[in-house]
């Protein structure tokens, strides 16, 4: 029995691949602002005496959005980066590069499951407390 | 006319079995992800419509009357079923994206139009992700205008 042949990774799927790149690189990038902007309302949280109840909002809201930013900016530039290196990668270069490609595009959709679910969470429980203070 | 076997054609990467494996594990992180989106839209749907019955107490410098809290809830209820919209047909096509990516998993043998349909997928997910992300910013804005403007309306009138 022969064994199948490796598929072949066509002009379409590069394409594909290509017109990923820049909704990644848009998306990482805002992701790297909304890590700044964690940063900053961390700084901001710590700066003013954290035992107001104020202050603790702000920190928690500042450590969930870094928690969701922080990955997800790492990951995102990643995979773009990657694909901009399949787009450059010539011959002998290029199952390389495929390779590098679907490996990081795997680690972005863990963070992307795992922000999602993290936000999943955060609206449970707000939807919990507002129900708690309804009744 | 060139070929795959004519001398002249560009040289096409194979995906190698790492490359496929990769794409394999990532249909289960895939359709996590698209469950959570969903759960994420049905959970703003139902805070949506908590709100919308029973509208948050604003903090003492927000105070716009019965006219003014009328058109805050309405500018809030639009945010929140834009972001109902986007949470859901971003969780839609996450799962779409997982369905594709069963074609490409061992011990099944992909071949080039299994893969350029999971990977077509997949751009479309961030395509919609991105375009989301342009419209939630968007929205944010004006909301932050109209409240402004609310808010100067109401202290010129009084």
């Amino acid at each position: 029995m022969n064994p199948s042949p490796a598929p072949l990774l066509d002009d379409a799927a590069l394409a594909a691949l290509g017109k990923t790149r820049p909704w990644l690189y848009f998306l990482g990038i805002l992701a790297c602002l909304g890590t700044a902007f964690a940063v900053l309302v961390l700084l901001i949280a710590f700066s003013i005496a954290l035992h107001t109840a104020r202050a603790h909002l702000l920190a928690w809201g500042g450590i969930v959005l870094l928690l969701i930013s922080a990955p997800t900016a790492f990951v995102q530039l990643a995979y773009a980066s990657a694909l901009s290196r399949l787009s450059q990668a010539r011959g002998a270069e290029l199952p390389e590069a495929v390779e590098l490609a679907c490996v990081r595009q795997r680690s972005v959709w863990i963070v992307n499951a795992f922000t999602v679910g993290v936000l999943a969470l955060v609206s449970l429980f707000q939807l919990l407390t507002t129900l708690h203070l309804v009744r | 006319m060139q070929n795959e076997f004519s001398p002249e054609a560009p040289s096409r990467p194979t995906l190698t079995r790492r490359s496929i494996q990769a794409l394999a594990a990532t249909q289960a992180w895939a359709r996590l992800a698209g469950i959570a989106l969903l759960v994420l839209a049905c959970v703003e749907l139902a805070l949506g419509v908590t709100k919308l019955f029973y509208p948050p107490a604003l903090p003492a410098n927000l105070q716009f009357g019965p006219h003014g809290m009328l058109e805050f809830t309405a500018l809030h209820s639009i945010l929140d079923a834009v972001m109902v919209i986007i949470y859901a047909a971003t969780g839609w096509y996450a799962l779409r994206y997982a369905r594709k990516l069963e074609q490409v998993r061992p011990p099944l043998h992909p071949d080039s139009r299994d893969i350029v349909v999971a990977l077509g997928a997949q751009h479309r997910y961030w395509r919609l992700q991105g375009v989301a992300t342009i419209v939630f910013i968007g929205l944010s804005f004006v909301f932050i205008i109209a409240i402004t403007i609310i808010s100067v309306g109401l202290a010129v009138k009084h």
